[in-house]
């Protein structure tokens, strides 16, 4: 057993170093090697750099969100913006757009509305001390639902024209070139991943069910507030820079697990290293297959990833058990 | 280096009371202005020179539709190294390299140009601007309202590429233009002010404001837009406001020509209005002059006024 | 100190509604202990409550002379296991990985399995007979063998007492017997301490040393099965009528139900 795992694993990494490489030398300039490493490109070097470092830890940070989610929620079909995450977030950039806050402020706002989104769903399920999963994801749904549509309100009758250029974010961008705020969503999503993994153990016991969990010793209460908190801070430190990027935080924990098994210890790290390999590739696409033009990563992840996910999901239908 | 777009309302153009002594006075110098920039160009081959070699070093690329047929306008065809996919206008400008659409540009492309300024409109590139600065690069925003603010810009775009020049003859053009409509117009204001209707965009009804360039271009060809209460530079307006309101006539601005008059004179309740029952249904007048705050305006303007009074056109014709 | 487990005085229940009223009764160690009852009379959420799942709203249930509350989670959870019915899981675990999961309360948060553990895992499989069901998923496993699975464990996490929720309502007769004489050989071999609640009367009866009949949330008897599977009691608490014989094998009693027909035949 251990023998294909670490084989998997060794692909894996190789696929990841291929597409960086691929990542550094293909763009709609083209520049040979040397070009580009000398210093009259060094800011092409650097942007290039900067996209596939953000693409690595946005795929690992909305993958791993999505791995806690799942587990904790039990429920295949979670995805990291299901606690409202993605349309506080929308709301906040909106909200900071019209009150005529420059495009600086931007990040910072949708951090604040995807946080204050997210709480608000934690408080309305609340019973006591404990966060039953039933409220969780009846209350994201409709805090979603109810916070998009503001949105929507908000775009059309806003005087603000600058409104119809945030559209991007709703499809993803990768393009940010602010390096302290690569730095520091950087630092919160390693902190974030490497807090799962501590839990790995608990995210396991968490699988077979809550009150199984709890005789063998894990506090599901706490791990739930911890977990949601991290996936929390993760995913809107994510969509306030990234904007929306779908499906990477649902298919790639089910595409792992489908290789590696549920066990969230081996799951974590490499659906780190899948979600960097799919995120830099889907970036490659987005800006070679269409120049000048480029597409929202948003819309080839989800192209990519919709047949992907199919045949995951037909192939574990068809009940194919682990090599 | 950044110039802001002046803020405030757009000074109504004085109405100038024609007559012939001003007119006459007005054209004796511009033609004095000529022959002396003519006679310094020669004299002083220096200035000249450098004027020149400055301008030719200058390397600029124009995100703005607008922008670049100013840019064009004011003899910087050599320095334009790179535009948007949607610059189409004068036609050298699909000769040269592209740099992305008007809202996603081509970063890596605009680095490796290095360009030594590049030119944004403020609203819809707001996001744009805000990259492009982050990466150290020189980025002016231009996002004129009327055509006072369109004259600042073009001024302001002379000062950072040397043509202050051709762009005082550029203006001076443009007002001698914009004049000659206001005169005629003047003229009839013994009418009753055409209500016009501008569409553009039928679903939803998206038509402009009180702030916007297409007010000012009806308002100077002595018209009157009927949705000139909304305070927005565009907005979504109601059928049946249009339907009560009853304009003289409609002008058609959309990006892309797709909504033929026959679908709009079938729209429910629409047959009642003046403009359709009249057949003063307007399709032909080029979007892209009609929303492009740039040299080309003033042919809007008159292209307007034509069609506000096709009685004068004709009887000339 | 013979008393594992002492309840005195229990009221609890779920939310708001208590279920269970002043009972009080201890488990001695090493023993088998079965508790009874009708549906509803609280068995499961007695069960619950010394587990440490439900929270008590009068009373205490002590483990060792100390109130279970007081104990850390995990160092509870090495002395107490629980075997349940083990809903279907989303996540495609394999046997080892689920039986390997009995160590959590051994294990620190990112400690690595020891030889001790690997030990103990492979013991626990082998008790129940699940070794070659090792690298199968657990999805894909039979209910029996799926049971046989959860016992391995709780069996691997080493406890002193083991409390099972109707280990054996989903299986046929043949893995009924499977399970209890494995959990008999663990009790009396291994001197684990089982209590279990049970529905089929007669697997009681064999397998326990004592048993608790519940009737509407309060303690109708506690005893040994002799005296607590009598006619009359069964009568009061289950309402209908039952005859009780001597297992002609075991010698213990054993309950035979009276059709309506039969005491009333139609003539």
């Amino acid at each position: 057993m251990k023998h294909p795992l670490k084989i998997k694993i060794a692909v894996l990494a190789g696929i990841c170093g291929v597409m960086v490489i691929l990542g550094l030398s293909i763009g709609s300039v083209p520049l040979t090697w040397s070009q580009l490493l000398s210093p009259e490109y060094r800011l092409i070097l650097f942007i290039r750099l900067w996209r596939i470092l953000l693409a690595s830890v946005t795929g690992s940070g909305l993958a791993v969100a999505g791995i806690i989610l799942q587990a904790l929620f039990k429920n295949p079909l979670a995805e990291p913006y299901l606690l409202g995450t993605s349309s506080g977030a929308g709301l906040g950039a909106v909200i900071a757009t019209i009150i005529g806050a420059s495009s600086a402020c931007l990040p910072l706002s949708a951090f604040l509305g995807a946080i204050a989104a997210t709480l608000c769903v934690l408080q309305l399920s609340r019973i006591g001390s404990r966060l039953p999963v039933q409220a969780l994801i009846l209350n994201g749904v409709i805090i979603s639902i109810a916070l998009s549509g503001i949105i929507i309100f908000l775009i059309s009758t806003s005087p603000n024209e600058a409104l119809h250029g945030l559209m991007w974010w709703l499809w993803g961008s990768l393009q940010v070139f602010d390096p302290f705020l690569l730095a520091v969503v950087t630092i919160i999503v390693v902190s974030g991943i490497i807090c799962a993994y501590v839990f790995s153990q608990d995210l396991n016991a968490v699988c077979l069910g809550e009150e199984n969990a709890l005789h063998l010793g894990v506090n599901t209460e706490n791990v739930k507030i911890v977990l949601l908190f991290v996936t929390a801070i993760m995913t809107a430190s994510l969509v306030s820079i990234c904007g929306i990027i779908g499906f990477v935080g649902l298919i790639v924990p089910h595409a792992t697990r489908f290789w590696t098994g549920p066990n969230h210890r081996i799951l974590i790290p490499v659906a780190c290293l899948t979600a960097s390999a799919f995120m830099i590739g889907c970036d490659l696409i987005s800006r070679s297959i269409a120049t000048p033009m480029e597409i929202p990563i948003g819309i080839v992840t989800a192209i990519i990833g919709a047949p992907i996910f199919l045949v995951v999901f037909k192939t574990k239908q068809t009940g194919k058990t682990r090599p | 280096m950044h110039w802001k777009r002046p803020r405030g309302r757009a000074i109504d153009q004085a109405r100038v009371q024609p007559d012939g002594y001003s007119v006459g006075f007005f054209y004796f110098m511009k033609i004095i202005r000529l022959i002396v920039s003519l006679f310094f160009c020669f004299l002083c081959p220096n200035s000249w020179a450098q004027d020149t070699a400055v301008a030719k070093k200058l390397r600029i690329i124009s995100l703005a539709p607008a922008t670049t047929e100013i840019l064009f306008a004011l003899g910087l065809d050599q320095n334009i190294i790179a535009v948007s996919q949607f610059c189409d206008y004068p036609k050298a400008a699909l000769t040269k390299e592209k740099a992305g659409t008007f809202s996603a540009p081509d970063i890596e492309r605009i680095i490796y140009l290095k360009p030594d300024i590049i030119f944004c409109t403020g609203l819809e590139q707001a996001e744009t601007v805000h990259k492009l600065r982050q990466l150290g690069l020189n980025v002016c925003v231009s996002d004129p309202k009327n055509f006072e603010e369109l004259f600042s810009s073009i001024s302001a775009i002379a000062g950072y590429t040397h043509k202050d020049a051709a762009a005082q003859m550029l203006i001076a053009d443009m007002k001698k233009r914009i004049n000659s409509v206001q005169a005629r117009a003047a003229r009839r204001s013994y009418q009753r002010k055409q209500k016009v209707f501008i569409e553009i965009w039928h679903d939803p009804l998206i038509t402009p404001g009180r702030p916007s360039f297409l007010d000012e271009l009806i308002t100077l060809a002595g018209g009157e837009n009927i949705t000139g209460t909304i305070a927005r530079p565009y907005g979504i307006v109601n059928p049946e406001f249009v339907i009560s309101s009853n304009p003289d006539c409609i002008i058609l601005a959309y990006m892309q020509p797709t909504q033929a008059r026959e679908t709009i004179r079938k729209r429910l309740g629409w047959q009642k209005i003046s403009a359709v029952s009249h057949n003063r249904i307007y399709g032909d007048i080029d979007p892209n002059i009609l929303l492009r705050p740039g040299p080309r305006a003033v042919e809007a303007l008159e292209d307007i006024y034509e069609r506000l009074y096709p009685d004068e056109t004709s009887s000339k014709n | 100190m013979n008393e594992i487990i002492t309840v005195r005085d229990l009221c609890g229940g779920y939310t708001g509604v208590p279920v269970i009223h002043n009972v009080s009764f201890s488990i001695r160690r090493g023993e088998t202990i079965g508790i009874i009852g009708p549906n509803g009379s609280g068995k499961s959420t007695l069960l619950r409550l010394i587990s440490r799942v439900l929270c008590p709203e009068k009373g205490e249930v002590l483990l060792e002379n100390r109130n279970i509350r007081t104990f850390p989670l995990k160092e509870f959870c090495r002395k107490v296991a629980f075997v349940g019915q083990e809903a279907p899981t989303e996540f495609s675990f394999s046997s080892r990985e689920i039986v390997a999961m009995g160590r959590i309360p051994h294990l620190r948060r990112l400690e690595p399995e020891s030889r001790n553990d690997k030990d103990a895992i492979a013991e626990a499989m082998r008790l129940t007979d699940v070794l070659e069901l090792a690298d199968r998923e657990i999805q894909t496993l039979s209910a029996g063998e799926c049971q046989r699975v959860i016992l391995a464990r709780a069996l691997a996490q080493k406890t002193e007492l083991i409390l099972l929720d109707e280990p054996t309502s989903h299986l046929d007769i043949g893995h009924q017997v499977q399970i209890l004489d494995l959990l008999r050989m663990l009790n009396r071999r291994h001197c684990v301490t089982i209590a279990m609640v049970i529905h089929d009367l007669n697997l009681a009866s064999e397998y326990c040393d004592r048993l608790i009949l519940l009737h509407e949330g309060r303690i109708f008897r506690v005893g040994a099965p002799e005296n607590v599977l009598t006619y009359q009691n069964l009568e009061t608490v289950y309402k209908t009528v039952v005859v009780v014989r001597k297992n002609p094998v075991s010698q213990k009693p054993y309950i035979l139900l009276v059709p309506r027909e039969q005491l009333c035949p139609r003539n």
